[in-house]
């Protein structure tokens, strides 16, 4: 067969046109594809069953706590690491700090506007983490560091010195619910472990 | 001159296998690779860049170049990549003609077909996480930066039980879709779980007097979202879930958020649960130990500049089973897993080193397509080379 021999540019426009017709048909080709493979939305229902093993990375905390049922754990934040809510209010957190008993219990007293001197040996004593710890009690208008204002409040704090660290359980919340929940505040401080 | 095809399916295959397409698609892919590496040092980052432009579900791009959006859109890489594999296929393997002579051409289109399929299977089966190791510790898990699960467990006298996992492929119709929710039913628990308002950024505040208007408070606080970094890892997600008791249909709300470090909790039916959302956790096959991590910064800066970690890989009971040196560029293989050093620390008061561990299929493809491709072309070279001499030889004996 004789070949026929086009100028250059006839060659280039005839390349360019058949690219163009091939991409076309190309392209009608996926456009089924991209309809079949889009309809998925993900957001119907569906059942989990998935599940993993524990691992080191479930360790999250240096301390081991039991907390009780009707209460629930919120975000910790810089000065609770373990934080803690009960009924609408009620808070109860654990903080791990420096300092010592007498100076922050006097703070917390304070916040109920006492600022009677406290005796740490004339608080009740509780076994905590190897330690004698202490327990402070008291009620009235509570102002926290937050803005936050609680008439008719109760504070129920624990602290206790171990490790070169002052460890403090403190709740806050209305009086009555404070009352209410000191078997299970007594129960939570007891269960405090280091890991 | 070959004969045309008359068949209409062997029309496709020669118009699917032609010269024409594999043009095209070695220069859409330059062209996306270009604008893409242009785009990555953006505000779009690398993750998000890469998810734009290569991903399964990027059918077309509109590339931006300097912040500024081109009028031109262009195919999604994935997509190229596939016709250009088709075209590998039918082009190169069906179309091409046989023997001995095109033998070497042959062996090199097969190569760069494992290379475009091993580059599919690590797209969709390579799985990528981080362990993050202070030296002395022994490390059995990791977990991703970017793709991220909820985790329902059970906790029995404070002790977290194996979770239930939510993962981040089941959340990926929600995630930075705030208007959608997902339910999921979980029948292993007495409720089912619905999560909505999935922000992939986000910042948690606790409500101090009045929170802002528009704002979902749960239980004191609020999640604000805000425009995602470019560095996806950076990210702070958060989402609501909803769990719906069965038996009573009483619901209870949580604000998840990727920045807690623990789990929150709820109590249904007189059992605490515990939930959150993080990075998907690796449970890997084998434990590492750090034994001791080596490196150095640029000066004036806490950028690591070199870095290296002896490490020993322990069995399930924890005794050792091999020792390794792992780094920089030269990663540990064992067992499917592959350990590359990614950072080194010393500002803590232990040496910290974080690897990256990937699991890839088609780990060592590449390398061995680009080595298969290689020979097969010099081989080629050399029968051309050889050709050509014997035709030159001869021609000049003829002419003499």
């Amino acid at each position: 067969m004789a070949k026929c021999r086009l100028p250059l540019h006839l060659k280039v426009h005839n390349a360019i046109a058949t690219t163009v017709m091939n991409l076309r048909k190309l392209a009608l080709g996926l456009v089924p594809m991209i309809a079949l493979t889009s309809c998925d939305e993900n957001t119907n229902p569906v059942e989990v069953s998935e599940t993993r093993k524990l691992t080191s990375y479930d360790d999250e905390s240096n301390l081991a706590v039991a907390m009780p049922k009707n209460w629930r754990r919120v975000p910790s934040t810089r000065f609770r690491d373990y934080n803690c809510k009960f009924n609408e209010i009620g808070e109860v957190y654990i903080s791990i700090g420096s300092g010592d008993i007498k100076s922050n219990a006097e703070r917390w007293l304070k916040q109920f506007g006492d600022t009677r001197e406290v005796v740490v040996s004339e608080l009740e004593k509780l076994d905590v983490m190897g330690s004698k710890a202490v327990i402070l009690e008291a009620e009235g208008t509570f102002a926290g560091m937050r803005g936050v204002t609680i008439e008719d409040a109760g504070l129920l704090g624990l602290l206790v010195e171990t490790r070169g660290n002052l460890i403090t359980v403190k709740m806050i919340g209305k009086k009555e619910e404070v009352q209410a929940q000191r078997e299970n505040f007594i129960a939570f401080s007891k269960s405090i472990q280091w890991k | 001159m070959s004969k045309k095809p008359t068949n209409p399916i062997t029309k496709i295959f020669a118009l699917i296998g032609g010269f024409q397409v594999a043009i095209v698609c070695m220069v859409l892919l330059l062209i996306l690779t270009w604008l893409s590496t242009l785009e990555q040092t953006g505000p779009g980052g690398l993750y998000w860049t890469l998810e734009k432009y290569f991903s399964f579900g990027a059918y077309y791009v509109r590339p931006t170049l300097y912040g500024n959006d081109l009028p031109i859109y262009l195919p999604g890489g994935y997509w190229v990549c596939a016709i250009f594999t088709l075209n590998l296929l039918f082009g190169g393997l069906m179309r091409m003609r046989k023997g001995w002579k095109h033998a070497p051409i042959l062996v090199s289109h097969f190569s760069m077909l494992m290379l475009m399929i091993g580059g599919a299977m690590t797209y969709h089966q390579s799985r990528e996480a981080y362990m993050l190791l202070a030296v002395g510790e022994t490390g059995d898990s990791a977990f991703s930066l970017t793709e991220l699960s909820i985790e329902i467990a059970e906790v029995k006298e404070g002790q977290k039980q194996e979770p239930l996992v939510i993962s981040s492929e089941l959340l990926a119709g929600v995630r930075g879709k705030p208007t959608r929710q997902r339910e999921f039913l979980l029948p292993n628990f007495p409720f089912d779980a619905t999560v909505s308002e999935y922000h992939i950024h986000n910042e948690l505040f606790p409500v101090q007097g009045n929170a802002p208007e528009g704002v979902h408070v749960v239980d004191g606080y609020y999640a604000m979202p805000t425009e995602p970094t470019g560095a996806e890892e950076t990210n702070l997600s958060a989402c609501i879930i909803t769990l719906k008791e069965r038996s009573s249909g009483k619901q209870h709300e949580l604000l998840l958020f990727e920045g807690i470090s623990h789990d929150l909790t709820v109590t249904i039916e007189d059992k605490i649960y515990g939930l959150r959302l993080h990075g998907e956790i690796w449970n890997t096959p084998f434990r590492v130990r750090l034994d001791d991590s080596r490196g150095e910064k640029h000066p004036g800066t806490g950028m690591a500049m070199i870095y290296e970690s002896d490490v020993t890989v322990l069995d399930e009971n924890g005794s050792a089973e091999r020792k390794f040196k792992i780094e920089m560029n030269k990663p540990l293989r064992y067992k499917d897993l592959t350990f590359y050093q990614t950072s080194w620390n010393d500002a803590g008061p232990k040496v910290e080193s974080g690897f990256t561990v990937k699991t890839n299929p088609s780990d060592q493809w590449p390398k061995y397509a680009i080595y298969t491709c290689g020979v097969a072309l010099f081989v080629h070279f050399i029968i051309k080379l050889f050709g050509f001499v014997s035709n030159s030889i001869a021609r000049s004996k003829n002419e003499q």
